[in-house]
């Protein structure tokens, strides 16, 4: 066994004992399902395993693999939607609109919007979830999704307006930009 | 009590609550280098439903590779030596946790004598492997803002922890600016006000405890006010850098309480 292949081991190993809890919790974010995260995050290292000196290569190994888990994600989306049949959420709702003056309004509220996320196309839930849970900038937003900035602007924007149907918010800087700046006519 | 909060903020917290859901790490961990480095066949762990495709016939078909002397056990081995050392130079850098107005110099207060209360399998949360998320928070009012910090127990065995989080203020190059004072509890998180110490946790595989730190915008007259651009709060090496945009008077940090939520 060659040098290169043992170190490489040695850091897919240390990669993956450092790295595999905080991808599956953007694997679960992004498929709302535990068994379907785990095969996500595992179908994705074993795939990169062979090409595990690229990984070593990139400027940041752990972008470099979250970008591989997502686009698995969306391929994979892609492969299934022809042949499962998949749960209707809208079944699952059990709450209206949250009332504001109800002490359990705040529950409901998040509830809601975790019901919502779920709505979400897989791509806009993909964009939410590199823009809100790992504060990525649009930029490299874009790079992962491979798409323009603008295009990511679009979906966040579209995935605010469906989120903000779930309760009344305070005005917000992040949500009116985005607003502003897709009404300005940047390409989707 | 409802509080008007920003969509991206109520969405950060959302994300961050669920993200906990997902499964255990350790197991899946443990399979992946199982296909891999050490090319054994092993079996998903069943979850009641079909499962799609072969991918580990595939992967054993791909993956030629022999590991010599590599082995996850010695490296298991290796990490728990080091993780030792570690705790031992953590539990004698260890400061009091005392309630009050002590400055926080970026200490933590592992209690390495809890083990009484989970057996000898426990070891101190500051060398455990632990996931941790930050996200703001704010008053609704909006004269007061904060971090809320949630770690989660990844590692196989339970962990134990009394006391306060390191908590720094940091301008935007990573330097600290100003400090922490560490008080029981405040408008956005702490223990219970019948609670006189930091609660003794005994935090499970899989189990979280949160903590929050939190300052006035709005200054008070003699606060103390900075303008750092990142929050830094952690428990040993397991930290969470949170950027920040205002300004930072009479900054706290509570304990690390059970749960998500920052608060007892």
């Amino acid at each position: 066994m060659g040098t290169p292949q043992r170190a490489a081991d040695e850091h897919f190993v240390e990669f993956v004992r450092a790295n595999t809890a905080a991808l599956l919790r953007t694997a679960y974010l992004l498929t709302r399902d535990g068994g379907e995260a785990e095969e996500l995050v595992q179908d994705t290292l074993v795939w990169l395993y062979p090409r595990w000196q690229q990984v070593m290569a990139a400027d940041h190994a752990v972008a470099y693999v979250r970008k591989s888990v997502t686009n698995r994600f969306l391929a994979g989306r892609r492969r299934m939607s022809s042949t499962e049949i998949r749960f209707d959420p809208t079944q699952a709702r059990f709450a209206d609109q949250p009332d504001q003056a109800d002490e359990t309004a705040e529950v409901d509220a998040r509830m809601a919007i975790w019901q919502e996320l779920g709505e979400l196309s897989e791509r806009q839930r993909a964009a939410v979830v590199l823009r809100f849970f790992h504060d990525l900038p649009d930029e490299d937003v874009a790079q992962v999704l491979d798409c323009r900035v603008g295009t990511v602007r679009s979906l966040i924007s579209r995935s605010l307006s469906a989120l903000r149907s779930t309760r009344k918010f305070t005005d917000d800087g992040v949500g009116s930009s985005y607003l502003r700046d897709v009404s300005k006519g940047e390409p989707a | 009590m409802s509080e008007q909060r920003s969509l991206p903020d109520e969405l950060r917290s959302v994300l961050l609550e669920h993200s906990f859901e997902a499964p255990d790490g350790a197991d899946t961990m443990t399979r992946i280098l199982a296909a891999t480095v050490d090319q054994q066949p092993i079996r998903r762990k069943s979850r009641g439903r079909p499962r799609r495709g072969t991918w580990l016939t595939a992967a054993a078909a791909v993956v030629v590779v022999s590991l010599g002397g590599l082995g996850i056990a010695k490296l298991q081995q290796d990490h728990a030596a080091s993780t030792g050392a570690k705790q031992q130079s953590d539990s004698a850098a260890a400061g009091s946790a005392d309630f009050g107005q002590e400055r926080n110099g970026a200490a933590v207060r592992p209690n390495v004598s809890a083990g009484q209360e989970n057996g000898a399998s426990s070891v101190p949360c500051v060398t455990a492997i632990l996931g941790v998320q930050g996200s703001r928070i704010s008053t609704g009012s909006g004269d007061g803002a904060g971090v809320r910090v949630v770690w989660r127990n990844d590692g196989p065995a339970a962990c134990t922890f009394t006391g306060y989080p390191t908590a720094q203020l940091l301008d935007a190059a990573g330097h600290p600016v100003g400090s922490v004072t560490r008080t029981g509890r405040g408008r956005l998180g702490g223990v219970r006000a019948a609670v006189s110490a930091p609660p003794a946790l005994v935090l499970k595989a899989g189990q979280s405890a949160s903590a929050v730190v939190e300052w006035a915008t709005v200054p008070a007259a003699g606060a103390v006010c900075v303008e750092a651009r990142q929050v830094r709060v952690g428990i040993g090496s397991s930290a969470a850098t949170v950027p920040v945009a205002t300004r930072q008077c009479d900054a706290q940090v509570h304990p690390v309480v059970a749960g998500v939520t920052g608060s007892d």
